[in-house]
């Protein structure tokens, strides 16, 4: 009391409320411009609070729409450009059944890399002979289901080589086989783990050594020159280093290659983290990495059918330009906090259990209604009970009530295959389909999904909770 | 001995070429009804022996053609028929043969250059007026011997097979039943003609006023010549007969009158005039529609309908330019020949193509170039040849606006090696990759589609021209081995040969690879199968043979002396003209495989393959041909799928148009890359078959060729 009778009085002033427009203009320009000056309130005309009602917060939501369209744009870019050309989905992107079945619904091949994988194709309904293996290892006794139906094999190094061989001895079978290369671009890091290396001449050496085998026949090549490549001038280098060494292997083998897999790697519409520029000027759209390729590509087989060989039929792998803006995150505020250092902090229902991608991504964050005052710099974390979930280290937002959704995006590539059972339950993952229909893709785990892989011996069935009373 | 046997076969087919037949039982046939009065019989055999004779002596070119013992042999007949037998006849006659077959030398060579036209009995006519004009006519009439026989057959029957005999100058009705079942054996649908003809004849004959019995034959004739020899059998060769008895019935009365004051017979002047008259008229079309001419290759009438029906099942026109598909991936025709737009009078024959998805040919607002879905793609050469008009330097248009100034806008001409041009319009401005005089080959790159010249948007105008400067007539063309797929339809289907309509999509069939070393078969190469089945017991094995013949056609022959000739493009194997005894293993092998795209790996499509091949039991196959139910093809229709290890299965479906009249068949080939067919299996009624490829390998005694089954 004494305090308040001893400072300096102030005139009174008339109160006056000013509301902040998330996104409208003040003096330092737009607030938040190109993060959340658009609030995202339905996915393909479904409103997401309806969906978070009906399926739980947090939901992973997917666009068959989108999907869709991606798929068949990539697929015109590239079929409208080069005459043979060829799709394969790669599973470890994203092997939801839903998504897997939309892209084989669209011609795609499936591109596996693990036993799971193959078994998950194939019990897809995926022939054998419309399965990509790639991958640095491959047991003999998924191989010995894959080689007799038809797969395609990308061998990754010596000892798969060998190992092939003799599988498809003891099956008596000749296996065509491809064989996965890495080379320099010039524009691109070197992926020299994969694969036999050109330059140093253990390709050629590998193409010799299938040359010379009874039981394999070398009939593609397979490169995958690395992931979220924005320059599209590595490709174009990419399917001319290719071509250069299939004339030369063919030349030195006598075999004749059907097929060159320039692999994944296309960029999608996502904001790399340290990346200067946002995705709209960076990636390349599909249009721009099809006509470098394709380009490039037709110069390089000009002769091919005057020579009467085919010209090599193209195939691409790639998963995460297709699926990645097709996917959301919908998740909700648990709580605000003030940390010691002054910023804010938000803690959501998700953290990156299921956002693995927030490690080297900044994904879109937005609300799904327009929200009222000033944004402030916000960290946002997980709930898990780890230092590092953190799923975005510095956006501006303005303040949040406890229960408000939150929406990232793009999340469908790599999060719901590299996603964690860790600490808490992986939550359902439903799709709109083309006529605003949900359906659940995935039911949310509980208890019994964890429990029911785990076997108790014996010993430890005894009752303890006597003991711990104690 | 053999040489002899030739001879006979020869100078036979030579008196069945009388009737457009070929079998040399018709011929004899024909030769015994000319002996119904022996010295005419023996003049003509006479005159036929030596128009045989003389051309293999003389080494003249194609010696073996029927035709010069054919107008030989009539120019005897109708000589001894004119003078009436004797010995003294005889220099006449060798005279006569000689003439004729000069004629025949000359006129094959002379009318073939003028407009591929046949040459009939053209050289009998012109060498039989010249030795009448020095023998005199026996027994003072110019119509000789004509004391026709009164028989118990109706006087229209008796006229008719009168007719047949006076032909060969032996006016009589038992000679022309002879003639008429010689005709019969060899093809039924000639033996139609040639009733429809002379009664077609009579009532023209009647509406004329112009009746003669003495040339009522010439209406067989031009019925015969015109109704399926020369032209496709149809609606439209019929309506060819009509006019062509027409001209016949007014060519007898004008000769008559001409030739009256020399005292010469007509002959068969009046068939040969109107024949050449509707055949020269019918040349001077585009051959785009019925009634198809079949002047390079004239055959019977069930032959060419077999060819053209096969030929319409596989879309082949020969009147019509080839080219290939001018982009990648599918694209709609935006206008078609004779569109309702700026394809008109010499500019139609011209096709517009974009990209249309979802009924829209652009994404976003369409108000940009780039929002359109074909604009900058890449634009390929349709034909191979020598680029010799192109530029580049036009802007594209705004959408909605054109420029008028230049309607083609940025283009390219490529000069084909058959000397037209095919032209690519509305090019993308700087888009350019040849440069005049560079030859191109089929497929590659020239420029980008864009929007320049009269293009409301984008898209690729194509055509074939006859001139290089631009905007000269238009010619037509159609797209070689593409998948097509109708507006409203949802799966396409490989076509040979197609000239799609607005709206449809087009595809090119080639999509890799696909099946060309699977269906190389060189000439010596010969496929072993064991077969299982009716006929063939329990593993049989059976060889079929490839030869390619003298004017380079290849025929694949079956060990039990079957054949059929085919042909193997970049796109498609298909095969034609079956010969040769009944074959059931050949045969269904024929059904699965007789058309096969060799590209795309997975394709739908159609064929109309001849019923004749289907193995069903003699007593069927007579009450068909009873009903000239044979005369209509299967309806067959082929699916081809991927198998495991890059295998191939092609099913094929195939009945006959008219409902339970034949059993259904099914086949299914199992198609290797590398070895082709492998094996079969097929299904007629409840009757199976199967087979399986043994061995590849070339004939015993092929020189320097190894075997080429892989281990």
């Amino acid at each position: 009391m004494s305090d308040q009778e001893t400072a300096p009085r102030q005139p009174w002033q008339k109160p006056t409320l000013t509301p902040h427009r998330v996104g409208g203009l003040n003096k330092f320009g737009k607030f938040g411009a190109g993060h959340f000056h658009q609030h995202l309130d339905r996915v393909d005309g479904v409103e997401i609070r309806q969906i978070m009602k009906d399926h739980g917060s947090p939901v992973f939501i997917y666009s068959e729409r989108r999907l869709r369209e991606n798929i068949r744009r990539l697929r015109r870019a590239f079929v409208s450009r080069y005459p043979a050309v060829q799709l394969g989905w790669s599973y470890k992107t994203n092997y939801l059944g839903a998504v897997c079945a939309i892209m084989h619904q669209e011609g795609s091949f499936a591109e596996v890399v693990s036993e799971f994988e193959y078994q998950k194709a194939r019990a897809a309904g995926v022939p054998g002979h419309a399965i990509l293996f790639n991958g640095p290892w491959k047991p003999r006794r998924i191989l010995e289901v894959a080689l007799p139906e038809g797969a395609r094999i990308h061998i990754d190094n010596l000892d798969e080589l060998y190992l092939v061989e003799s599988v498809a001895r003891d099956l008596g079978i000749t296996a065509e086989v491809a064989i996965r290369l890495n080379f320099d671009t010039g524009y691109t890091e070197t992926w020299s783990r994969f694969g036999f290396n050109i330059e140093n001449g253990q390709a050629m050496e590998a193409a010799r050594r299938i040359g010379t085998s009874p039981h394999l026949r070398l009939k593609g090549l397979h490169s995958h020159i690395g992931t979220f490549i924005t320059d599209v001038r590595a490709y174009a280098a990419e399917a001319r280093i290719m071509a250069e060494f299939m004339e030369a292997a063919e030349y030195q083998t006598g075999c004749v290659i059907e097929s060159l897999d320039l692999g994944g790697g296309f960029a999608s519409r996502n904001n790399l983290q340290g990346s200067y520029l946002p995705p709209d000027q960076v990636v390349p759209s599909f249009e721009q990495y099809a006509e470098a390729i394709t380009t490039a590509l037709l110069e390089a087989t000009r002769g091919r059918e005057a020579a009467g060989k085919p010209r090599p039929v193209l195939i691409l792998e790639t998963g995460r330009a297709l699926v990645d803006d097709a996917g959301y995150l919908a998740s909700s505020v648990v709580a605000n906090k003030r940390l010691a250092n002054g910023r804010r902090g938000v803690v959501l229902d998700a953290g990156v259990n299921l956002l693995f991608t927030a490690f080297w991504y900044h994904h879109e964050v937005r609300p799904v209604r327009q929200l009222d005052g000033f944004p402030e710099d916000t960290t946002l974390f997980g709930p898990l009970c780890m230092n590092i979930d953190v799923v975005r280290h510095s956006i501006m937002l303005p303040p949040l009530d406890v229960g408000e959704p939150l929406v990232f995006s793009p999340v469908g590539a790599y999060n719901n295959t590299q996603w964690l059972q860790f600490i808490g339950y992986r939550p359902a993952i439903v799709m709109v389909g083309e006529d605003g229909q949900v359906d659940r893709l995935r039911e949310p785990e509980d208890l019994e999904s964890v429990r029911g892989q785990e076997r108790l011996p014996e010993r430890f069935t005894r009752p303890f909770a006597a003991n711990l009373s104690r | 001995m053999d040489l002899l046997r030739a001879s006979a076969r020869t100078l036979l087919k030579g008196y069945a070429a009388i009737f457009f037949a070929e079998s040399p039982a018709t011929g004899a046939l024909v030769l015994a009804a000319t002996f119904w009065t022996p010295g005419i019989g023996a003049s003509g055999l006479v005159a036929a022996v030596l128009g045989h004779l003389v051309p293999v002596w003389m080494n003249l070119p194609w010696a073996a053609s029927p035709l010069y013992v054919c107008n030989a042999a009539l120019g005897g007949l109708f000589l001894a028929g004119f003078a009436g037998p004797s010995w003294a006849l005889l220099p006449h006659l060798a005279l006569g043969a000689l003439l004729a077959v000069a004629l025949t030398a000359i006129l094959m060579n002379f009318m073939w250059r003028l407009d591929r036209l046949p040459v009939l009995s053209l050289p009998f006519i012109i060498g039989t007026w010249a030795l009448m004009s020095v023998v005199h006519p026996g027994g003072g009439s110019a119509e000789p011997l004509m004391a026709g026989m009164e028989g118990p057959l109706p006087l229209a029957a008796q006229g008719f097979l009168k007719a047949l005999g006076s032909v060969v100058c032996t006016p009589h009705p038992l000679p022309g039943l002879l003639i008429l079942g010689g005709i019969l054996l060899n093809s039924r649908l000639l033996a139609l003609f040639a009733v429809a003809g002379f009664l077609g004849g009579s009532v023209v004959d009647g509406l004329l006023g112009t009746a003669s019995p003495w040339t009522a034959f010439n209406h067989v004739l031009v019925a015969l010549a015109l109704g399926g020899i020369f032209i496709v059998p149809s609606g439209g060769s019929l309506l060819a007969v009509a006019g062509g008895l027409g001209l016949a019935a007014l060519g007898a009365a004008l000769g008559s009158l001409l030739l009256a004051a020399s005292g010469l017979p007509v002959l068969a002047m009046p068939f040969v005039g109107a024949t050449l008259l509707i055949l020269a008229a019918l040349r001077r079309r585009v051959a785009m529609r019925p009634p198809h001419l079949v002047l390079e290759r004239p055959a019977l009438p069930e032959t060419n309908l077999e060819r053209a029906r096969l030929a319409r099942a596989r879309g082949v026109d020969p009147e019509s330019v080839p080219l290939s598909v001018p982009f990648f991936g599918e694209w709609q025709v935006y206008q078609g020949f004779d569109g309702p737009h700026t394809h008109r009078e010499a500019w139609r024959f011209a096709l517009d193509f974009f990209i249309q998805e979802e009924g829209r040919s652009f994404r976003g607002g369409g108000m940009d170039l780039l929002d359109y879905h074909c604009f900058g793609l890449p634009v390929r050469a349709p034909a191979a040849g020598t680029v010799v008009a192109c530029r580049d330097d036009l802007v594209d248009n705004p959408p909605g606006h054109v420029d008028t100034q230049h309607n083609w806008g940025n283009h390219v001409v490529v000069q084909m090696p058959s000397g037209l041009f095919v032209l690519l319009a509305h090019l993308r401005q700087g888009s350019l990759r040849v440069a005049v005089g560079d030859a191109v080959v089929t497929g590659d790159p020239l420029a980008a589609c864009g929007s320049s010249g009269r293009s409301p948007q984008p898209h690729l105008h194509l055509h074939v021209q006859t001139e290089a400067r631009l905007g000269s007539p238009t010619f037509p063309f159609h797209l070689a081995g593409v998948v097509g797929r109708p507006k409203d339809e949802r799966e396409g289907e490989f076509h040979l040969h197609l000239r799609p309509d607005e709206g449809w999509s087009i595809r090119a069939g080639s999509d890799g690879p696909g099946l060309a070393r699977a269906f190389l078969l060189p000439a010596q190469r010969v496929l072993s199968y064991r077969v299982q089945g009716p006929g063939a017991g329990s593993g049989e094995i059976r060889k079929l043979r490839v030869e390619q013949d003298l004017v380079g056609t290849f025929l694949l022959h079956s060990d039990r002396g079957a054949s059929v000739a085919f042909e193997r493009t970049d796109t498609a194997f298909g095969c034609y003209d079956r010969q040769g005894p009944r074959d059931d293993f050949f045969d269904l092998w024929l059904l699965a495989l007789g058309f096969t795209p060799l590209a795309p790996l997975e394709a739908d499509w159609r064929d109309a393959p001849s019923v004749r091949i289907l193995p069903v039991p003699v007593w069927r196959r007579v009450a068909v041909s009873l009903f000239l139910a044979d005369l209509l093809g299967l309806r067959s229709r082929y699916r081809r799928r991927r198998m495991a290890r890059g295998m191939l299965r092609q099913s094929g479906i195939h009945q006959h148009p008219i409902p339970h009249l034949l059993p259904k068949a099914v086949t299914e080939a199992r198609i290797h890359p590398d070895m082709g067919p492998t094996a079969l299996r097929a299904r007629v009624g409840n009757q199976r078959w199967s087979a399986t490829l043994l061995s590849l390998s070339m004939a015993e005694g092929t020189p320097g060729l190894l075997d080429p089954t892989p281990s």
